[in-house]
């Protein structure tokens, strides 16, 4: 399981890291721009639940979760 | 990709049954489509008998025949089985009941706009009053507004098209930017003091209302600037989404100006104004006084994940099913994406006194409706009101009236425990939980069934399970917070 993200996309809302804050961290920059890091892009099955509520929760749809 | 398995808090259907599963609520999903009618049956109704108080339909519809329905026709708290819920969402059926909305939306709309300018079309009924004209305009802005819900549905969506009509839904009321504004602002911060559309407690509707159009318009300029910011671009482009979904109405709009003339201009602004703030009722409602606790680290805080206990649903069954399950607001947060209906009602989330609609009419009159929200809000947080979204002017002034529980030492914590944990003790004999369910996600742990994968064997008694362990689905709720079952069968 990986997670990838659409960077094209991704506008640091934070809404993954609300629902999965092992795997996502969302810091801002000196400039004010919120960036979203991903901890950890090879989650274990045993936490695919959370990971996949990240993913649903994403508003601008840039996660994408690959088996 | 797998969708991984969930389990669901109150399902009517014991797991492995679904072959027979139905949808009971299938076809009452056309009952959706009798708001738009609504018009249509104002001038038929017009027609046959010359009362002009029939174009006041929409708001009689909304205040009093809903709510009177939800008081008579009682809960509907059913949830699909977890093994109906993907052919559910792939059903098309269930989406073309929510595109129809927008033709008959769109007919009614512009068939108002000439009624209220030049007059019966057949010639048979003649001119409209001022008040008729005044009537219609509200019935059919109540229809926009009811659209803008239609919308909601459609704007969640991954796909394109329906993002697109989730936009020419809410051209009709110049709301454009609630697409924006919703998905990217309302769903990140939903249930904090930053929320431009989360009201607070202590908080009228008629105090909420300029905060929320204010900050909403607000939020939405600011997404979508900021997304064209990071491009080193300037926002004034078509693919704005907030000025290409104002430029609908606009187009809209005008054309329909340059149609009928400068007389209906007051009528439009009418109709728009009731459409959004029928919508912006309905927000006030959803999570009145709910606040997320900040969580971490110090200096690196968040606020907590959406969890069912942060809006107010509803299992009312006439607006349920007018305004496609927005009702059961709890799992809508929790999966925003979900189709409406495969939403599920959780045990857990608080719970409305009746449905939306009726609701709607309270937060009318502000003493009525603290009246009846206030307690429940003080409820929902144990009498500690210091963990709810309050009012800021009003703070002092709720916290004075319902003063939080007095902090206590650690030895009388720890002895309330104690007390607790024994009374739980005898009131629960760990023989007789079968099963305990995760209050988060739901997910339940059976003891007959045990939990290979977690290490528990068939058979492995609740009280045997470690204390620290923690909710294999969701991982965030740990066993003392998970509600002990004494059967299988009320999971």
């Amino acid at each position: 399981m990986k997670i990838e993200v659409d960077r094209g996309r991704c506008e640091g809302l934070g809404m993954c890291e609300a629902m999965a804050h092992d795997y996502f961290e969302v810091t801002e920059t000196p400039e004010g721009d919120e960036v979203m890091t991903v901890l950890d892009d090879s989650p274990p099955e045993s936490d695919r639940a959370q990971v996949f509520a990240a993913v649903q929760a994403c508003p601008v749809l840039a996660l994408t979760l690959r088996d | 990709m797998n969708i991984p398995t969930e389990s669901v808090a109150n399902s009517t259907v014991p797991s492995g049954s679904s072959d027979q599963w139905t949808d009971k609520k299938r076809y009452l999903w056309l009952i959706g489509l009798v708001v738009p009618s609504l018009a249509f049956l104002a001038y038929g109704a017009w027609l046959a008998t010359g009362v002009g108080a029939f174009f006041w339909i929409g708001p009689v519809v909304i205040l009093v025949i809903v709510p009177a329905i939800d008081l008579f026709s009682g809960l509907d708290r059913s949830n699909p089985p977890d093994e109906a819920i993907e052919a559910l969402e792939a059903d098309r059926y269930y989406r073309w009941v929510t595109y129809l909305f927008l033709p008959i939306q769109y007919v009614g709309f512009l068939g108002a706009m000439y009624l209220i300018a030049r007059g019966d079309p057949l010639g048979i009924g003649g001119d409209l009053t001022t008040w008729d004209k005044v009537g219609l305009a509200l019935s059919i802005g109540c229809i926009g507004g009811i659209g803008i819900n239609t919308a909601h549905e459609l704007g969640h969506k991954r796909e394109a098209n329906e993002r697109w009509l989730s936009k020419i839904a809410l051209a009709q009321s110049f709301y454009g930017h609630f697409y924006i504004e919703h998905n990217r602002g309302h769903h990140v911060r939903v249930a904090t003091p930053e929320d431009p559309a989360s009201s607070r407690m202590g908080e009228s509707f008629y105090a909420f209302w300029p905060r929320t159009v204010a900050g909403s318009l607000k939020s939405a300029w600011h997404v979508e600037k900021k997304r064209y910011a990071r491009r080193d671009q300037h926002p004034f482009r078509i693919g704005n989404d907030v000025l290409n979904a104002w430029l609908m109405s606009a187009v809209l709009f005008g054309g329909v100006v340059a149609w009928l003339g400068l007389e209906v201009v007051p009528y439009l602004l009418l109709q728009a104004v009731i459409g959004f703030s029928l919508l912006e009722v309905v927000n006030y409602m959803e999570h009145y006084g709910m606040l997320r606790q900040k969580v971490g680290k110090p200096g690196k805080e968040r606020y907590e994940r959406v969890d069912p206990s942060h809006s107010w649903n509803s299992n009312n069954i006439a607006t349920n099913v007018l305004l496609y399950h927005l009702q059961r607001h709890s799992d809508h947060h929790a999966n925003p994406t979900r189709r409406y209906q495969t939403l599920r009602d959780f045990e857990e989330s608080p719970v409305l006194p009746t449905g939306y609609a009726g609701m709607i009419t309270l937060a009318l009159f502000p003493p009525l409706y603290r009246r009846v929200m206030d307690p429940r809000v003080l409820a929902h947080f144990d009498g500690d009101l210091t963990r709810a979204n309050l009012q800021p002017r009003k703070r002092d002034k709720i916290l004075a009236k319902y003063p939080p529980p007095v902090k206590q030492t650690a030895e009388e914590i720890a002895a309330e425990q104690a007390s607790v944990d024994a009374a739980a003790a005898a009131a629960l004999v760990p023989d007789e939980v079968m099963a305990a369910r995760c209050p988060g996600c739901g997910h339940t742990y059976e003891v007959e069934v045990g939990n290979e994968l977690e290490g528990f064997a068939a058979g492995t008694a609740w009280s045997e399970i470690p204390d620290d362990w923690c909710c294999p689905d969701c991982g965030v709720r740990e066993k003392v917070d998970f509600v002990p079952l004494t059967s299988v069968e009320s999971a």
